[in-house]
């Protein structure tokens, strides 16, 4: 039984032969002995790579101790560290003698547990493209493009604007933002109104960034508000109490994620194809080790050293596409929104002076926006909401207290920015107008809140605190029932920020 | 703008990805990971994360089949100015640290 296993074998190798015979020129053996020739070199590189990212590390930690004035040994310890790395990078330079070595990290790639096999050697080969030479013009155009968008973004701190206040007296924004507020805010305003000066605080909270302060996905999804008004003209008991609570769910931020998803895989896929090609380049390789050290120098195979060529144009130019979208995302998580606008008041915002205006509100709707870069300082934003309103007047009031149910929509341009680069405060001016419309023609619709339009204008500067100061009018361009006159606002942040916090 | 190779992965063995953003970035930085393929095999999407200045986030998975996947493809993206420290483990174990000043690709080679 053994004979016959070994007779077998003997055969199965008798017919191996000459099919080792017709291997390519390259091979596994030949990609497998550059590896082998590169391992003593990538010891001593790797000894010193390896001591290179400790004190990197090291430096990173020193280079945040350094601005701690409790810690005055770490400038000094700092800038050792700082001279031992330089000193280090240039005794891995001399090291790094062939292009194989001078790829990034090649030689923590070759260890004794990787195969020596041309598909592996071509993975590595084919995690560097011809871009990796030096960038393109257009990826430094596209670099600095996003370095100076996102510049932006970072300087586009919450201010008061982001409480949300829409609806109520103390509305400063033509028409409200959706996106939620960073962390907490509160917000107090003087209102001049029909019925006299009130004052209106309102706090905001964004629950999901609070209880999950690392996760910023989670924390660009809702915020609630609550705003209430104190009278400020000595006439506190006839005013009904109010109250008002406003809630802002950003639904549009989970989705930014697709444009990018589809970049990024469009990039892997061509990597993995350009390293497929090159699997198949060195597999058929006359002499592998001169195909492999043109491949490492310079990121694509040619003839006169490989007998084929391949480019990686292709997989530089679907990277860049994808680091672009990956600057795009961060900018647009900040840029484009869309979501969903609730609010509940009771009472009545604006005093006992106009019949029918005391009662619960509800409304719920769409609202959305985007932020168009003018420059690198300032930026348009587009804002609108359309939602249905219901209202039910807690007081008679001519043809009964039945609910009475609107259309309401905003619609409004802001033009805000800083006036240099670093300035963390922003100035904003803002024109917008809001209308609500009954379905019905009944008496209670003609004695509600509704069947109106409003013009708001807005502008909010920086105050010398580091907070923002805002002045508000809303202008009654048509109202049904009674003109309720021109709100007049005033409005700046209680230091509540999360900035402060 | 960099692309570096790190110490390889093996095959099948789960791996966590976290990058801590420091507290004197401006901005959020963007990790976006996913698989290179071997022959156009299909592989599964890693999702992106952002990581908030002061924070740390990542993602865990698993690392793909040899015959499937040559690559594990990480991309640190921030702006100028901004830094953290990248950390990977894989089996529980400390795998890569480095600390990251500028868009970075971390190519990790999928082993056996």
């Amino acid at each position: 039984m053994r004979s016959a296993r070994l007779a077998g074998l003997v055969a199965l190798l008798g017919f191996a032969r000459p099919a080792l015979a017709q291997a390519p020129a390259g091979g596994d053996a030949a990609c497998g002995k550059v590896m082998n020739e590169a391992a003593p070199s990538c010891a001593a590189i790797n000894k010193l790579e390896n001591e290179l990212q400790t004190l990197e590390v090291k430096q990173h930690a020193l280079e945040r101790d350094a601005r701690d004035p409790n810690k005055p040994q770490a400038a000094a310890e700092l800038a050792r560290v700082t001279q031992d790395i330089d000193k280090l990078k240039g005794q891995i330079e001399q090291l790094k003698t062939s292009p194989l070595l001078r790829l990034d990290g090649f030689c923590s790639s070759v260890g004794p547990e990787v195969p020596r096999t041309c598909d592996v050697l071509a993975s590595l080969l084919g995690a560097f493209d011809d871009g990796a030479l030096q960038p393109t013009e257009q990826t430094k155009q596209a670099l600095a493009t996003a370095a100076g968008a996102a510049a932006a973004d970072a300087a586009a701190a919450d201010r008061q604007t982001a409480n949300n206040k829409s609806g109520s007296s103390a509305q400063l924004d033509p028409v409200e933002s959706i996106q939620p507020i960073t962390l907490a805010g509160g917000a107090f305003t003087l209102a001049g109104t029909r019925s006299g000066s009130k004052g209106v605080g309102t706090v905001s909270v964004n629950p999901l960034a609070l209880a999950l302060p690392t996760n910023v996905k989670a924390a660009r999804l809702v915020d609630l508000s609550v705003s209430a008004p104190f009278d400020l003209s000595g006439s506190s008991g006839n005013d009904d109490p109010y109250i008002s609570t406003r809630l802002r769910l950003n639904i549009a931020g989970p989705f930014m994620a697709s444009e990018l998803q589809t970049a990024f895989d469009a990039w892997l896929k061509a990597s993995g194809a350009y390293a497929d090609k090159l699997q198949n380049v060195l597999l058929h390789a006359k002499d592998v080790k001169r195909c492999v050290e043109y491949i490492a120098q310079n990121h694509r195979a040619e003839a006169s050293a490989c007998e084929q060529n391949v480019a990686s144009s292709d997989v530089r130019a679907l990277r860049e596409k994808a680091y672009s979208a990956m600057a795009k995302v961060r900018r647009e998580a900040d840029s484009f929104y869309l979501g969903i606008d609730g609010r509940f008041d009771t009472g009545d915002p604006t005093g006992p002076t106009v019949k029918g205006d005391f009662g619960n509100h509800v409304l719920g709707g769409i609202a959305g926006g985007g932020r168009i870069p003018v420059g690198t300082l300032w930026d348009v934003e587009l804002r609108g909401r359309v939602a249905g309103d219901v209202f039910k007047s807690r007081e008679p009031v001519p043809g009964g207290n039945e609910p009475v149910g609107s259309f309401d929509w905003g619609a409004a341009v802001i033009l805000s920015g800083r006036l240099k680069e670093s300035a963390k405060q922003r100035l904003a001016f803002g024109v917008g107008a809001e209308g609500r419309h009954a379905f019905s023609d009944s008496e209670a619709a003609k004695n509600s809140p509704t069947n109106y339009v409003l013009l708001n204008l807005m502008t909010v500067v920086p105050a010398l605190s580091g907070g923002d100061i805002g002045l508000a009018l809303g202008v009654p361009l048509y109202d049904l029932q009674d003109v309720r006159g021109v709100t007049v606002n005033f409005s700046t942040d209680l230091g509540l920020l999360d900035h402060s916090l | 703008m960099a692309t570096i190779l790190t110490a390889p992965i093996h095959a099948n063995k789960p791996i966590e990805v976290n990058f801590t953003n420091d507290d004197t970035s401006a901005g959020v930085v963007l990790i976006k990971a996913g698989w290179v393929p071997k022959q156009g095999n299909p592989l599964p999407d890693i999702p992106a994360v952002v990581v908030a200045p002061n924070a740390t986030d990542g993602f865990k998975t698993r690392v793909q089949p040899f015959e499937a996947a040559r690559r594990l493809s990480i991309t640190v993206s921030l702006d100028e100015g901004e830094s953290g420290l990248l950390q990977v483990l894989v089996d529980s174990a400390p795998h890569t640290t480095r600390v990251v000043r500028e868009t970075t690709t971390f190519e990790m080679l999928v082993i056996p």
